[in-house]
C-alpha cells in the first residue's frame, strides 16, 4: 500500500499533462485515474468479479445475502474453521452496499472476530458495492468455532423521524465476503464436517458418493450418516446429495464423501490405506485434487457403527438448546418452564444508543408440547435508563416473533432509571421451536421534533439497555397436540423424542429420493438435537403402525394417504396446472370494512366496540363448542413444495409428509423447504411454500391432546386454563355448572344446620 | 354429627374446592371478560324476574364467582413490586382495605344467606315474674315519665311485674360530691325522680357509687330484685303494650334461652335522615341490622343483646355474675359470654319499643364512637374466633359483628387512594385499561348486585357508603385510641332530646369540608393530568372517576353535617283514633290525626263557628287501645285553623299533671305497635341499582350545594342549647 501511495504523484502528472493537450478528450482521464486516487488512505478495493471463485476463499456469510437495517443492527454467528484455514487466512473481505439515505460521516460498520474489533468503517457504498479488506492478526482465528460479529450503526442524512429509520439498510454480499487465502485442510473427519463452510450463496452441501445406495441394507446407514453430518455442521442451509458415479469438482462450502464396502469404492479411491480392506476406516483421503471423507467398512453394519461414531456426544441426551449458532449466536436455550434468562445469557451486551429507534433481538426455544398461547404471560424485568432528553410519548415495545406483545410508555420527566421494571408480555405469539424476542425503544426528543441540520448526529446516549434485564418465563402448560406441523418441524417433537422407531416411506430408492430424505432428516435431526432412528421402506403397508415420515412426489402418493393429511385426493393432477386458489389476497369482507371504519372515526359506541374487540381479540374462533373440519387443502400452483402433519391409521402416532408436484422437483423442493428462513414458517397442519412470492400458505385443524393424562396436577390445571381460554363458552358453562352446584349444596347446608323456619 | 349432615358437609367442601380451582384458573382476559359479563347478566335476569328460593342462592353463588376471580387476580397480578417502596406501601394498604371488604362480604353472605322468617310468638302458659329495669343517667323526668308509664301499662299480670328506675345520676357518690353543682343537681334529681316513681308506682334505686357505668347500674338492680326474667328498656325506649306477651313465651320452650331481643325502632329521624330529608320514604339505617342481619344471626343462634328492648333470664345472668362490664358495649359482651357458656338467644322481628335517635350529628357520632370502641374492646379482650364454647357459626357471626367496626380504616384508605396517583403520581395498583374492564368493572357490578340482592329493600344503594364515610373521620381516631389504650376509652353521653333551633353547621363538621376540598383538588389534578399527559389518559380517567365517586359521597356528607332546623323535637306518628275534645265546657267529636311525645293533632268536627285560641286549655278523652275504659289527658291548644267541610285542625300540647295522664299519653303513642310495622313496611321497597344510584347522585348534588351554602354564609353559631328536657345516656 505504501508503495502505491508513493506512486500517486507520478500517476497524477501524466493526467494533468493529457488534460492540457486534449481538453475534450475524457478517455485519457478514465485510463489513468485509478480509484485509489480518490481516497488515498483507504484500504478499499473494488473487487473485480470472477466467474469461478478460486478455491482459496472461505465464504463466511451463513445465510446468503444479509441485510442490516435500522439505526442499529447486528449479526453474530459462529463459523467453524479447520486448523489449516485458521492458520492460513490473512484477509477478511466483506462486501456490502447500502441505502442512499445512510449518512457516511455518521454511520459505521464494525467487524469483530472472536471479540476483537477488526475495523469500524464509515458506510459509504451507495453507487456501487464496496468491499472492506481487513487484515487478520495472526493467531486470531482458531480451529473450531470462531465468532464473527458485524454491527451497523446507521443514521439518516436528513430526517429525524422514526419512520425515516426504516429507509436505512446495509446489505452484505455473500459472494464478496470471505476469508483468504483459505488453504483448507482438516485434521480429522469431524473437523472436516464441521468446517464445511458455505458457498457464495450461503449453502452448505454434502455430496455422498455411494455406489451401493439402492441396496436395502445401505439405505438406513446412509440416512443416519446424513443426520450425523447435519448435526455436526449445524448450518442453516444444508443439503445432502447422493450420487452413484462421480463426485462434482471441489468448491467452497462443499464436502464430498465416499461410502461403501472396499469392493465398491476401491476403484474410486486408489489412495485408501491398505488396512481398510478388512477393518472399518473413516478418514480424509485425496481424490481428484481435493480431500474427500471416506467411510469404508467390510459390511454395512460396520459402516453403520462408523457413522454412529460421528454423532456428537451431546446428541444422546436431551438438548438444552437449539443449535442456531451457525447463523445466530449464541445457541437458543431451550426453556421448559420456570426459567429466568438474562440478556447477557442470550448474547446481548449492555448497549447505549443515541438515535431514534433502538432494536435488539434475542432468541430462545420452546419445547414441542408448548401449550400456553391462550393464557400465558411472561415477565420481562427491564433494566434500562433514559436520559432527560427523552420526552413523554416515547415507548418501549417488545415484539414476539414479529408481533407486538407489550408496550411500555416512557413518561418520566428528567430521565429515568428502570430497575427490574416488570413488563408483562403475552405468550400468544410464541411457538414450539425457535422464538425471537425483539426489544424496541421509540425515543421522542425535542431535538428530533425540531430536526435542525445535523440533528441526527447526536452522540450523547439517550437510552441504555442493560444486559441484566431478564426474561422470566413461568411454568407453562405442556400438552402435546396432534396434528401440529410447527412442533414436528421446529423441534422435531414428538418424532425425535419418542422411543418408537420412525418409518420412512420413499416411493423408490434412488439418488433423488435419497437426497431429499437425507436433507429432510438432517434438518429434523438438527432441530431435535439428536438423530432419528428411521426404518426406510418403499411399501406403504409397512408404515401402518407407529410414527412415519413420508417423502414422495404427489403423483406417487395414493389418495388414502392424502386423505389422512386432509389434502385433496386429486392434488397430483390439480397442483401444477390448476387455477390459482385465490388464497393470495384476502377477499374484501364486510367485517373488515366495518373494523376499519370503526377504528378510525366511527361514533363513540362503534369505537368502544372496536376497542373491546381489538384489545380482547374476540374473534369468532373462540366461540365454537365444536368446530367443523375445514375442507381438504389444495395447494396453489405457485407453490413448489408442501409439508403436512397427520395421524397414522391407528391414531396413536404422528406422520409427516413432504411432497412436491412431481418427482423432478423433489430434491429442489425439499432443499428450499429446509432453508432456515422458510422452515421457521411452517405452521398449522399443512404448509405450502411459493418461492416466487416467498409466501407460505398454511391451514389449521382443531388439534387433539396427546398423552396429557400422565402429567401432574399442576400441569393439568394450566392445560385447563389454556383450553378454557380458547373455548370461552365452555368456561362460562363450567362456571354456571359450579355455581348451580354450589347453590344447591349451600341450600342443603342451610337446611341441615342452624335454626330452620 | 349425623351421617346425613356429614355427607352434606363433605359434598359442600368438594364443590367448594372445585369452585376455588375454577376461580383461580389463570385464564386469559377474554375469558374473564366474557364470564364476568355473562354472570352479571344472569344475576340481573334473576333479579328482574324476582325469583326466590334456590334462584336466590344461584345468584349469590354466581356473584361469588366474580368476587373470587377478582380476589385471585388482585392478589397475584396487581400489587406493585416490592422494590418500589413508595408504591408498594400504599398499594398494600389499599389491597388490605379491599380484602377486608371482601371478608366482610363473605361473612355477610354467611350470616344472611337465608335469614329466618318472622314467626308467631308462642303463647305463654305461665306468667313468670318480670323485673323491668329502666337505667338512667341524666335524662329528663318528662321523658322518663313516658317510658315508665308505658312500662306500667304493659299487658301482663300486675302482681308479677315490677318496674325499677335505676338512677345513676342520683347516686350517693354524686350527692356527696365535693363539687357543689354536681351535688346539688344530684340531690334535686333524686328528689324529683323519687317523687315521680312514687306517683307511677315504680321502684326507685340509686346505688352508692358510679362504677362500671351502665353494667354496674344494672347489676345493682339485679342484686335488689328477684324476678325470674329481666326486661331492659333505655330511658327513651317506651314499650308497646304487647311487649311481654310477644317475648316471654320463648323462655318456656327452651331452658337454655337467655335472651329474647326485639328491634330498636325510632319514631324520629337520625341526624342524617333529618338533614337529608329521607325519613319518610327510605328505610332507616338501623333497619338493615334489625330487619335482616339479626334475623340471619338468629338462624345461627348468634343474635346478641343490644342493650335495650330485650328480655333476659336471671338464672343465665347469674352464671356470668351479672352483666359484663369490661368493655363499654357491655350488652354485646354479656351476650358473647352467655353464648360461650352454651346459652341460646332468640330474635323477635317485630318493633315493640319506640325510641329516640340522637338529635344532633355530634351526639350521633358520640354514640357511634362508643359502639365502635366497645366492639374493638370485645375484639381485643375476647377475640371471638377463638372463644371457647362458641359454635363455628357463632364465631363467624361475632366476627362479622365486631370486624364490621373496622370500616373507618378501609373507608379512609379508599378515600385517599386515588389521591396518591392524582397528586403524587404513585402507581399503587397495576392494571391496564383492558384489565379494568374485565376485572374491576365486573367485580363492582357483581358487588352492587350482591348487596342489592341481600339488602335491597332495607338499604338503598350507596347509603351504606355514605353512613360509613360520615362516621369515619371521627371514628378512626377513636378506634385507633382503643388499640393503644384498650382499657381507657371514654364513655361519652349522647344528648338525645336536643332540638336544633336554627339551621347551622355541626360543630364537628370541619373535617368533612377539608376532605371535600381535598377531593375537589383531586378533580382539578385529574383535569390537569388529562391535559398534560394525554398518553396516560386511560389511567387518569379511571382514577379520576374513582375520585369523583368519593367526591359525590363527600358532597352528600356536607349536607349531613349541615343541621337542618327541626321545630318539632319529636316526630309525629300518624294514627287514626276517634276521641272527644273538650274546649272550655263543650265536648266536640274529633279524631286524632297524629300524635307525638309532646302533643297531638286533632281533626275537630263542628258545624258552625269554632274558635280555639292559642293557649286555651282543653282535654282529650279516648278509649284505651286494648280495652273498654276511657282515659283522658289535659292539653293546651297551640294552633287551630279551619279545613272546610266543618272540619278544624287543632294542634295541641300535652299538659299532664297526674300519673294517669302519663298513661294516657303512653297509650296514644306506644299502645299500637302495628303502626310502627306498617310505617316501616311503607318504606321498604327496592329501587334497584340504577334508579337508586341516579337518585343518590342527585341527592348528593343538592346536599353539596346546601352544605356549601351553609359554609359560605357562616352559620356557625352556638351549639344547640339543650331544652329543659336535658339529655340522656345512650
Amino acid at each position: 500500500m505504501k508503495r502505491l501511495a508513493l506512486l500517486l504523484p507520478l500517476l497524477l502528472v501524466p493526467s494533468i499533462a493529457l488534460a492540457e493537450t486534449a481538453p475534450f478528450d475524457m478517455s485519457g482521464e478514465r485510463q489513468s485515474v485509478t480509484p485509489e486516487a480518490t481516497a488515498p488512505a483507504r484500504p478499499v478495493t473494488i473487487a473485480t468479479p470472477v466467474e469461478t471463485p478460486p478455491p482459496s476463499r472461505h465464504y463466511i456469510l451463513p445465510t446468503g445475502e444479509t441485510t442490516l437495517s435500522g439505526e442499529t443492527d447486528r449479526r453474530v454467528w459462529s463459523l467453524n474453521l479447520d486448523a489449516a484455514t485458521a492458520a492460513s487466512a490473512t484477509v477478511l473481505s466483506l462486501g456490502y452496499s447500502n441505502a442512499v439515505m445512510v449518512a457516511p460521516e455518521l454511520s459505521t460498520l464494525t467487524v469483530t472476530v472472536n471479540d476483537q474489533q477488526l475495523a469500524s468503517e464509515a458506510i459509504q457504498a451507495v453507487e456501487k458495492p464496496a468491499t472492506l479488506r481487513l487484515t487478520l492478526p495472526p493467531g486470531l482465528l482458531k480451529s473450531g468455532p470462531n465468532r464473527f460479529a458485524v454491527t451497523a450503526k446507521q443514521r439518516h442524512r436528513t430526517d429525524c423521524t422514526i419512520a425515516s429509520t426504516y429507509e436505512l439498510w446495509t446489505r452484505l454480499d455473500p459472494a464478496t465476503s470471505f476469508l483468504e487465502p483459505a488453504n483448507g485442510g482438516a485434521d480429522n473427519s469431524l473437523d472436516a464436517i464441521r468446517a464445511v463452510g458455505v458457498d457464495a450463496n450461503g449453502v452448505s452441501r454434502f455430496t455422498i458418493l455411494a455406489p451401493a445406495l439402492d441396496q436395502p441394507a445401505a439405505v438406513a446407514p446412509l440416512l443416519r450418516l446424513s443426520q450425523a453430518l447435519s448435526l455436526a455442521a449445524a448450518m442453516p442451509r444444508q443439503a445432502v446429495s447422493f450420487v452413484k458415479d462421480t463426485l462434482p469438482p471441489a468448491a467452497p462450502g462443499q464436502l464430498a464423501l465416499v461410502v461403501g464396502t472396499p469392493a465398491e469404492v476401491a476403484a474410486l479411491l486408489p489412495n485408501l490405506p491398505a488396512s481398510s480392506a478388512d477393518k472399518p476406516f473413516i478418514g480424509l483421503v485425496p481424490h481428484g485434487g481435493a480431500m474427500v471423507l471416506a467411510i469404508v467398512g467390510p459390511d454395512w453394519g460396520a459402516i453403520a457403527s462408523l457413522v454412529s461414531g460421528l454423532l456428537p456426544a451431546s446428541a444422546q441426551g436431551d438438548a438444552a438448546s437449539l443449535a442456531t449458532a451457525a447463523w445466530q449466536a449464541p445457541d437458543a436455550p431451550l426453556v421448559t418452564g420456570d426459567r429466568q434468562l438474562s440478556l447477557a445469557e442470550l448474547g446481548l451486551r449492555t448497549e447505549e444508543f443515541s438515535g431514534r429507534q433502538f432494536h435488539a433481538d434475542v432468541a430462545f426455544a420452546l419445547p414441542g408440547d408448548f401449550y400456553a398461547n391462550a393464557y400465558g404471560e411472561m415477565i420481562v424485568r427491564l433494566d434500562a435508563a433514559f436520559s432527560p432528553e427523552v420526552r413523554a410519548g416515547s415507548r418501549f415495545n417488545i415484539y414476539v416473533n414479529g408481533h407486538i406483545a407489550s408496550s411500555v410508555p416512557i413518561n418520566a420527566v428528567g430521565g429515568s432509571i428502570l430497575k427490574s421494571l416488570p413488563v408483562r408480555v403475552t405468550m400468544r405469539h410464541l411457538r414450539p421451536g425457535l422464538n425471537r424476542l425483539t426489544f424496541e425503544a421509540d425515543l421522542a426528543t425535542a431535538a428530533d421534533a425540531a430536526c435542525l441540520p445535523g440533528a441526527t448526529a447526536t452522540a450523547a446516549p439517550r437510552f441504555a439497555l442493560f444486559d441484566t434485564t431478564s426474561i422470566d418465563i413461568p411454568r407453562f402448560a405442556r400438552a402435546g397436540q396432534r396434528p401440529d406441523l410447527a412442533a414436528l418441524t421446529a423441534i422435531g417433537y414428538p418424532l425425535a423424542t419418542g422411543d418408537r422407531p420412525v418409518a420412512l416411506y420413499l416411493d423408490h430408492i434412488g439418488t433423488d429420493t435419497l437426497s431429499a430424505a437425507g436433507t429432510l432428516l438432517g434438518k429434523l435431526a438438527l432441530k431435535a438435537g439428536r438423530p432419528i432412528d428411521v426404518q426406510p421402506t418403499t411399501a406403504l403397508t409397512g408404515i401402518a403402525a407407529g410414527p412415519a415420515v413420508l417423502i414422495a412426489a404427489a403423483d406417487h402418493l395414493p389418495p388414502d394417504v392424502l386423505v389422512r393429511f386432509n389434502i385433496a385426493a386429486d392434488v397430483a393432477s390439480r397442483w401444477p396446472s390448476g387455477a390459482p386458489t385465490g388464497a393470495t389476497t384476502p377477499a374484501a369482507t364486510l367485517n373488515g370494512w366495518r373494523d376499519r371504519l370503526a377504528a378510525d372515526n366511527g361514533n363513540p359506541l362503534m369505537r368502544a366496540v372496536a376497542w373491546v374487540r381489538s384489545n380482547f381479540d374476540l374473534s369468532s374462533t373462540g366461540w365454537h363448542l365444536a368446530a367443523g373440519v375445514p375442507p381438504a387443502f389444495l395447494p396453489d400452483p405457485s407453490t413448489s413444495v408442501l409439508a403436512a402433519a397427520g395421524d397414522n391409521p391407528a391414531g396413536d402416532a404422528d406422520w409427516l409428509l413432504v411432497t412436491t408436484p412431481d418427482g423432478a422437483h423433489l430434491v429442489d423442493g425439499v432443499e428450499t423447504l429446509t432453508r432456515e428462513a422458510n422452515w421457521q414458517r411452517l405452521s398449522g397442519y399443512v404448509s405450502a411454500y411459493a418461492p416466487a412470492a416467498d409466501r407460505m400458505d398454511s391451514a389449521s385443524l382443531p388439534t387433539r391432546f396427546v398423552g396429557v393424562g400422565t402429567s401432574g396436577l399442576a400441569n393439568l390445571r394450566l392445560i385447563a386454563a389454556n383450553w378454557l381460554s380458547s373455548n370461552l363458552l365452555a368456561f362460562v358453562g363450567l362456571v354456571l355448572v359450579f355455581a348451580v352446584l354450589l347453590a344447591a349444596t349451600t341450600t342443603a347446608m342451610h337446611n341441615r344446620f342452624g335454626r330452620r323456619d | 354429627m349425623s351421617s346425613g349432615k356429614f355427607a352434606t358437609v363433605m359434598f359442600w367442601l368438594v364443590v367448594m374446592a372445585g369452585f376455588l380451582v375454577l376461580a383461580t384458573l389463570p385464564v386469559s382476559m377474554q375469558a374473564q371478560l366474557v364470564t364476568g359479563v355473562f354472570v352479571v347478566v344472569i344475576m340481573i335476569v334473576i333479579k328482574e324476574l324476582k325469583a326466590e328460593g334456590p334462584w336466590r342462592q344461584l345468584a349469590l353463588a354466581l356473584g361469588l364467582t366474580v368476587v373470587g376471580r377478582y380476589v385471585y387476580w388482585r392478589t397475584t397480578q396487581t400489587l406493585p413490586p416490592t422494590n418500589q417502596l413508595q408504591n408498594f406501601i400504599p398499594g398494600v394498604l389499599l389491597y388490605g382495605a379491599e380484602m377486608y371488604n371482601v371478608l366482610m362480604l363473605l361473612l355477610s353472605l354467611f350470616v344472611v344467606a337465608s335469614p329466618l322468617k318472622p314467626r308467631e310468638a308462642p303463647k305463654p302458659t305461665r306468667w313468670p315474674s318480670v323485673d323491668i329495669f329502666v337505667p338512667t343517667y341524666n335524662e329528663d323526668a318528662g321523658l322518663l315519665a313516658n317510658t315508665l308509664a308505658a312500662a306500667k301499662a304493659l299487658d301482663y299480670p300486675g302482681d308479677r311485674l315490677n318496674v325499677w328506675l335505676l338512677d345513676d345520676g342520683g347516686t350517693d357518690q354524686k350527692c356527696q360530691s365535693a363539687d357543689l353543682l354536681v351535688s346539688r343537681t344530684a340531690i334535686a334529681r333524686r328528689a324529683e325522680l323519687s317523687a315521680l316513681c312514687q306517683e307511677l308506682g315504680v321502684h326507685y334505686l340509686a346505688r352508692p357509687r358510679n362504677e362500671h357505668a351502665k353494667a354496674g347500674n344494672l347489676n345493682y338492680g339485679l342484686e335488689h330484685s328477684s324476678g325470674e326474667l329481666i326486661a331492659v328498656f333505655d330511658a327513651d325506649h317506651a314499650p308497646a303494650r304487647e311487649f311481654l306477651r310477644e317475648t316471654t313465651g320463648y323462655f318456656e320452650q327452651d331452658d337454655k334461652l337467655f335472651l329474647v331481643q326485639t328491634p330498636h325502632f325510632f319514631i324520629n329521624p337520625d341526624p342524617l335522615e333529618r338533614n337529608l330529608r329521607t325519613f319518610d320514604f327510605m328505610p332507616s339505617e338501623n333497619e338493615m341490622f334489625y330487619g335482616i342481619i339479626q334475623r340471619g344471626l338468629d338462624k345461627w343462634n348468634a343474635a346478641f343483646f343490644c342493650g335495650s328492648a330485650a328480655v333476659l333470664r336471671r338464672a343465665a345472668l347469674a352464671t356470668t355474675h351479672g352483666f359484663k362490664g369490661s368493655s363499654i358495649t357491655e350488652d354485646c359482651e354479656t351476650a358473647l359470654a352467655l353464648h360461650a357458656a352454651g346459652g341460646t338467644s332468640v330474635y323477635v322481628d317485630k318493633p315493640l319499643i319506640a325510641g329516640l335517635q340522637p338529635a344532633t350529628f355530634a351526639s350521633f357520632i358520640g354514640q357511634r364512637s362508643r359502639w365502635a370502641q366497645g366492639m374493638m374492646q370485645i375484639l381485643m379482650f375476647h377475640f371471638p374466633p377463638l372463644k371457647r364454647g362458641l359454635t363455628l357459626a357463632q364465631r363467624l357471626c361475632y366476627m362479622s359483628s365486631t370486624l364490621f367496626w373496622l370500616f373507618p380504616l378501609s373507608r379512609m384508605i379508599f378515600l385517599l387512594a386515588p389521591l396518591c396517583y392524582l397528586f403524587l403520581g404513585l402507581e399503587i395498583f397495576s392494571a391496564s385499561g383492558t384489565e379494568f374492564l374485565a376485572y374491576i368493572m365486573t367485580y363492582m357490578m357483581a358487588n352492587l348486585m350482591l348487596q342489592n340482592y341481600l339488602y335491597g329493600s332495607f338499604r338503598w344503594p350507596w347509603i351504606s357508603e355514605l353512613y360509613e364515610y360520615a362516621q369515619s373521620p371521627h371514628l378512626l381516631p377513636a378506634i385507633v385510641s382503643v388499640w393503644f389504650n384498650p382499657r381507657k376509652p371514654t364513655f361519652r353521653v349522647t344528648a338525645k332530646d336536643e332540638a336544633i333551633d336554627s339551621s347551622r353547621l355541626s360543630e364537628i363538621g370541619t373535617p368533612f369540608f377539608v376532605i371535600f376540598a381535598l377531593l375537589v383538588g383531586g378533580v382539578i389534578a385529574t383535569v390537569w393530568r388529562l391535559y398534560t399527559e394525554p398518553y396516560n389518559a386511560d389511567v387518569a380517567v379511571v382514577v379520576g372517576g374513582w375520585n369523583l365517586l368519593n367526591l359525590v359521597l363527600a358532597g352528600c356528607a356536607l349536607g349531613v353535617v349541615s343541621e337542618r332546623a327541626d321545630r318539632q323535637a319529636s316526630r309525629r306518628v300518624a294514627v287514626n283514633r276517634r276521641c272527644e275534645f273538650r274546649l272550655g265546657d263543650i265536648w266536640y267529636e274529633a279524631s286524632l290525626a297524629n300524635v307525638s311525645t309532646m302533643g297531638a293533632g286533632l281533626h275537630v268536627f263542628h258545624q258552625g263557628a269554632f274558635e280555639a285560641p292559642a293557649g286555651s286549655t282543653g282535654e282529650i278523652r279516648f278509649r284505651v287501645h286494648d280495652g273498654a275504659d276511657d282515659i283522658s289527658v289535659p292539653v293546651a291548644v297551640r294552633r287551630c285553623h279551619a279545613q272546610g267541610n266543618n272540619l278544624f285542625i287543632v294542634g295541641c300540647e300535652y299538659k299532664p299533671t297526674e300519673p294517669q295522664h302519663r298513661r294516657a299519653i303512653a297509650d296514644l303513642i306506644f299502645a299500637n305497635s302495628e303502626l310502627w310495622t306498617s310505617f316501616q313496611a311503607s318504606r321498604r321497597h327496592n329501587p334497584g341499582v340504577v334508579r337508586g344510584t341516579i337518585w343518590f347522585v342527585s341527592l348528593a348534588l343538592y346536599q353539596m350545594l346546601r352544605g356549601l351554602g351553609y359554609q359560605i354564609s357562616r352559620r356557625g353559631g352556638e351549639p344547640s342549647r339543650p331544652r329543659p328536657f336535658g339529655g340522656k345516656s345512650p
